[in-house]
């Protein structure tokens, strides 16, 4: 892997470790599922990008299949709980976002099954297993269904800040929701492009590892300013809010 | 069949405004989702929102007489209005994400 898709992961893994702990934490307060799915979600994303990074920083052999393949498991609990995530915080009485959180869920572990019955455990292997198409989809799905409702949920925000319903700094964090959606969906694309080009010539395109560094960074921004924004951006954005309607006479 | 805080809303339109049930839900609805709220997960405090600053015009449209008058005694029976599930205001988007910027 080239340097600046290591070090992309290095700061998303740690990034992503903090913000679930911080999360895990909130929800013993809060005691509301929402904070405890997220947090879960990140903190297990978080371990993952640990699994993968700490065999390419030590060029260790032997440690590489299974933490791959541990990095994979992470991955995949964590792209459920993320779902379960969009599900309860999004369409909480809909019945078939909870059927969809199922089908992300079933297509995910069938296709780690799938991929260990044709030996392989890293998911490096798309052209020769038709498994790791299974599991790809089904993490995309996931990852363009938190960008779509970021997206549905912006307007409809909007207008409730109009309102004075909603703060505009939440209204904001939907749209950074769903720009975080979008990139994490265009990472995956680039992903299946890398992989696939692994299998067929054996070499992993270091011009896409740039290109999904530098998305894993941005999303890493985009997370931050969800969770910590600064104060120059709290301004900024209650500046550019849309003005309140006045009281009626 | 459990009444939703929407449905007692539009019930009281309906007794305050002569509408038909059918006309009471649509024009609750319209102006609900004018605010950008889901039916679903209405407030209280929400729907005091929506007949302050919505409502007035939408029953204007509609030819009704004395609108304010119309919005404030439907706004004085949410008051005893059953009381929103807990569920509903914990976990809708707004609470979710207002809550995010605290962990």
């Amino acid at each position: 892997m080239e340097e600046s898709g290591f070090i992309g992961g290095v700061i998303a893994g740690l990034f992503y470790f903090a913000v679930g702990f911080s999360l895990i934490r909130l929800s013993w307060r809060s005691q509301r599922p929402p904070d405890l799915l997220l947090g879960i979600s990140f903190f297990l994303w978080g371990l993952a990008y640990a699994c993968w990074q700490i065999p390419i920083a030590t060029a260790n052999q032997p440690l590489t299949q299974p933490l791959f393949f541990v990095g994979r498991i992470f991955t995949h609990v964590g792209t459920i709980f993320f779902a379960s995530f969009t599900w309860v915080a999004f369409r909480n009485h809909s019945r078939w976002a909870k059927y969809l959180v199922f089908a992300i869920a079933i297509s995910l572990l069938a296709g780690v099954a799938g991929s260990i019955a044709v030996g392989d455990w890293e998911g490096v292997r798309p052209i020769s297993n038709a498994w790791w198409w299974v599991e790809w989809a089904a993490s995309l799905v996931a990852m363009s269904w938190v960008g779509v409702e970021g997206f549905i949920e912006y307007p409809k925000a909007r207008k409730r800040v109009q309102m004075g319903l909603c703060d505009p700094l939440v209204c904001n964090r939907f749209l950074l929701w769903g720009i975080t959606g979008v990139a994490t969906a265009i990472y995956s694309w680039i992903l299946m492009h890398q992989t696939t080009g692994f299998e067929s010539n054996g070499s992993w395109s270091i011009p896409l590892d740039r290109v999904n560094g530098t998305i894993e960074v941005a999303t890493v921004a985009l997370v931050y300013l969800i969770y910590f924004p600064p104060r120059f951006y709290q301004r900024w954005i209650a500046g550019a809010a849309p003005a309140a309607e006045p009281e009626e006479a | 069949m459990d009444t939703s805080l929407f449905d007692f809303a539009a019930q009281k339109l309906e007794q305050h405004t002569g509408f038909s049930q059918l006309e009471a839900r649509g024009t609750l609805r319209i102006a609900v989702k004018s605010a950008g709220l889901e039916a679903k997960t209405l407030t209280v405090a929400e729907l005091g929102v929506v007949f302050e600053k919505l409502m007035p015009g939408e029953l204007e449209q509609r030819g009704v007489e004395d609108t304010l008058s119309v919005c404030a005694a439907v706004m004085r029976d949410l008051e005893d209005a059953p009381a929103a599930e807990d569920d509903s205001t914990s976990n809708n988007p707004d609470d979710v994400f207002r809550r995010l910027a605290k962990a």
